[in-house]
């Protein structure tokens, strides 16, 4: 049996980002989180979420921001706040990675440099595949046929 | 005897295999390696990735490198291609495990 590496398109994956700083900087982190967490479910974007809290918690964190969620430490000085969102549906995705711009002028105080973006997935599944199966075939061209 | 991180006496180095991180520990003493092998049991590094839904942990000794790979199951939410993680593959892992303590003489 070999194993086979099989790709999927169909997957899309938006980012939203934002920073706040200053006095009060993870409190007002924690609530843009939250706040942009339940804008998601009450537009019923079809998407799964996750948020980081750059600075604080979020490359060791779950999607569930448990880290950040149970940080007692230190103040910060400036969080990031990332919002990761993956579905099927693109302008689901670009529409919740979006809501960080609202928050230029609505939400927690104080928020700014918000960035958002939406890019392809390809998702990957591993299999057995017999080795019959699997032609194998070795041809050699000159780049001078191809160009 | 006082305590001190992993990061004090030890290297690590991880990786990703689907939605298994894999993580390398080597003492830079070999004096460590018995040390470590009593405190960092496999119990304690799957307590590391509970919050991500962590199945079980496989620790392999390799006495004659004193090292030790550990191998963490179902740890990275998906994995590369299916993670939210901003690090999908886990690399950060490895200093997720050198802040773990240990007692040393």
């Amino acid at each position: 049996m070999l194993k086979v590496t099989a790709c999927f398109e169909g997957s899309w994956l938006g980012e939203g980002e934002v920073s706040v700083a200053g006095p009060n900087a993870l409190a007002r982190a924690r609530a843009t989180a939250d706040v942009l967490l339940r804008r998601l479910q009450m537009r019923g974007l079809r998407v799964r979420p996750r948020v980081d809290l750059i600075g604080v918690a979020s490359v060791h964190d779950s999607d569930a921001g448990a880290l950040w969620r149970g940080y007692d430490g230190p103040e910060p000085p400036e969080v990031r706040i990332r919002l990761a969102v993956e579905g099927e549906h693109r302008d689901d995705c670009d529409q919740a990675a979006r809501e960080v711009l609202a928050l230029l002028c609505c939400g927690p105080a104080g928020t700014g440099g918000a960035r958002w973006r939406v890019t392809p997935r390809i998702l990957t599944r591993s299999y057995l595949v017999p080795r019959d199966r699997v032609p194998v075939e070795v041809s050699l061209r000159r780049a001078r046929e191809i160009h | 005897m006082k305590k001190v991180p992993l990061h004090a006496i030890a290297h690590s180095r991880a990786g990703d295999k689907g939605n298994r991180v894999n993580m390398s520990l080597i003492p830079y003493d070999p004096a460590h390696y018995a040390l470590i092998g009593e405190q960092v049991t496999e119990a304690r590094v799957l307590a590391l990735f509970a919050h991500r839904g962590a199945a079980r942990c496989t620790r392999y000794d390799l006495p004659l490198l004193h090292a030790y790979n550990f191998v963490v199951d179902d740890a990275l939410e998906g994995g590369v291609n299916g993670s939210l993680n901003l690090d999908g593959h886990g690399k950060t892992s490895s200093f997720r495990l050198l802040s773990l303590e240990v007692e040393i003489p």
